[in-house]
């Protein structure tokens, strides 16, 4: 690099990282101020970019009188089930795929990759159609069964991956020393995989959390309701109290960035696997 | 019990294999590859909102894909989801660049920035969309205020039903928040580049145009490659986003919110079956040759 030549670049550069930063922020910034501004203060002309005051009166009503604790509650139901079982299920699948030789392992790796291919929007129509057959339409756990279908290949994959990195002589050390499958699984291997797991866990909860299409078709009755439903009824029946929704939106937006935040470094792997396919 | 105890260790590691698996395949199969054909086989049927779910749908052969092809709404939806999905691939994939670009270098803050970069993309689908709701109100936004009191407007758009302005913004929607995907995938790649690449440029000359077209794009390649089609196979099925924003109002009714009116507005499951279906080969089709052409792996 020409040192001499840098200052012109250094600011190119980092008043496109400012522009960057301020188109990304901004909105949030303003989604928290307007959550927190009086009805009059809302539709101030000009718009107030620092609120007089700081008010919570909208949180409180939306959380006590719009439903939202009773959203909140399914909706972390549903991401803790799926984000749980989940784990558990693609350890199992994971390990089996990583580790074991069983007959057929090629095929059922290759087809349950496959569903990468199946968009939400193709299955919603028999996947409701199914459902209702059996009865499972207002039924959150029914929404987390089909949660996990489309979690569960991605989180197979992550793992399997990560499994293979674990060194075969310490597991075969385990299993000298007379420890069984399941031992040398729930001691060695689950301890040594910790990073991969958290990803797993972590992505697999927030698209649980914010999964919009299949909620939607899904869930009728408001007392089921996730979070994203609940936001969207609220805009229906109010739509100029743009306070209530927005504190609805930071509701529902701070626990994922609180979330993101603390576990950044897992969270990423899970991006970039895709497994938001979105 | 004998047969059990003259498994060998193989056998038995066989065994344990499978019921380790069996949960996992028994939920794919069952709610994503059977419905999957199941969706085929409703979209040959006349399948209502009595009928569904029931074996009994009286059988119409392609009736509902050629009423789909012939709907007037079909043409349009169909241009709409590829000008959409052609066009807000890219923009996040060319914002995903220059993003990565701009965090390639070591700064203070780094890990910082790179974080808040991810915002967009992390939080979920229905809280951004309704942000941007409300920025854009035409009445009381502050975009609105601030187009017009700069006199850039002399009178407020309500951009989000609007046709024209409505698919540009909901493509504005899609390189803002879809750019950190593109971000994450191009900076792994862009650290993979060996430096002596650009240390041989600097001693032949090039500037950093140079090096960016002939050492950084070339070396990138692949990854913008997989990315587009990545990008291109999610948006083109996308219906959240637009089903937020517009509700496919103003020439912004893709094909997946199509598929969603016909289905749970009209409750003709074969209609939207068929949509989908339609959705499906065309995606199909374009990847294939994609793959096989534009895509030399």
């Amino acid at each position: 690099m020409a040192k001499g030549k840098m200052p012109f670049g250094k600011i190119i550069i980092f008043s496109s990282i400012g522009l960057f930063l301020i188109v990304i922020l901004f909105p949030f910034y303003w989604m928290i101020i307007s959550s927190m501004k009086g009805f009059s203060e809302l539709f101030a002309y000009p718009p107030r970019f620092l609120p007089n005051s700081f008010n919570l009166r909208a949180y409180w009503k939306v959380l006590f009188e719009e439903g939202f604790i009773l959203y909140l509650k399914n909706s972390f139901y549903v991401a803790l089930l799926t984000a749980t079982l989940n784990l558990i299920l693609a350890c199992l699948g994971a390990y089996a795929i990583a580790r074991l030789k069983f007959k057929g392992k090629a095929l059922m790796m290759r087809s349950i990759l496959l569903v990468y291919m199946f968009p939400g929007i193709l299955l919603i129509i028999p996947l409701f159609a199914m459902l209702a057959k059996v009865g499972f339409i207002d039924n959150l756990n029914g929404l987390i069964l089909t949660y996990l279908a489309q979690t569960l290949p991605v989180s197979l994959y992550m793992l399997a991956a990560y499994f293979r990195t674990v060194p075969e002589e310490i597991e075969e050390a385990g299993l000298v020393d007379g420890c069984s499958r399941l031992e040398v699984i729930t001691k060695i291997t689950l301890p040594l995989s910790v990073p991969a797991m958290a990803s797993v866990g972590i992505y697999t909860f927030m698209i649980a959390w914010n999964e919009f299409l299949y909620a939607l078709v899904f869930l009728y009755d408001s007392k089921k309701f996730t979070m994203p439903l609940g936001l969207v009824r609220l805009y229906q029946s109010y739509h100029t109290s743009w306070d209530l929704v927005m504190a609805a939106s930071v509701i529902i937006t701070v626990p994922i960035i609180v979330l993101f935040l603390a576990f950044e470094k897992y969270l990423e792997q899970g991006l970039v696997a895709g497994g938001v396919k979105g | 019990m004998r047969k059990t105890k003259t498994l060998n260790l193989q056998q038995r590691e066989a065994r344990l294999a499978y019921w380790f698996v069996v949960p996992t395949f028994v939920i794919v199969f069952g709610l994503v590859i059977y419905p999957a054909l199941y969706n085929i086989w409703i979209s040959f049927h006349e399948v209502t909102l009595g009928n569904l779910g029931e074996g009994g749908a009286p059988f119409v052969g392609l009736k509902n894909y050629i009423r789909v092809a012939k709907d007037f709404m079909f043409k349009d939806a169909l241009k709409a989801t590829i000008i959409y999905s052609f066009l807000g691939s890219i923009l996040s994939i060319a914002l995903g660049l220059a993003a990565s670009l701009l965090l390639n270098r070591k700064f203070k803050g780094r890990g910082l920035v790179r974080g808040i970069f991810l915002f967009s993309y992390v939080a979920p689908v229905v809280s951004v969309a309704f942000i941007w709701k409300w920025l854009l109100n035409p009445v009381n936004g502050v975009i609105s205020w601030a187009l017009m009191s700069s006199g850039i407007w002399s009178q407020p758009i309500a951009m989000l039903s609007q046709r024209g302005w409505a698919m540009f913004i909901v493509i504005l929607f899609q390189g803002w928040r879809y750019f950190p995907f593109a971000m994450l995938m191009i900076l792994a790649r862009l650290q993979a580049i060996p430096n002596e690449l650009y240390e041989a440029a600097d001693i032949d000359g090039a500037n950093i145009v140079k090096k960016f077209f002939y050492i950084t794009i070339p070396e990138l390649k692949y990854v913008l490659g997989t990315l587009f089609l990545l990008r291109l196979m999610w948006t083109f099925n996308k219906f959240d986003d637009i089903y937020l924003l517009t509700s496919g109002a103003a020439g912004t009714k893709v094909l997946p919110v199509l598929t969603y009116e016909f289905s749970f507005g009209m409750n003709n499951f074969g209609l939207g079956s068929a949509t989908s279906m339609f959705l499906f080969i065309i995606l199909g089709v374009f990847m294939i040759f994609y793959v096989k052409y534009a895509l030399d792996w």
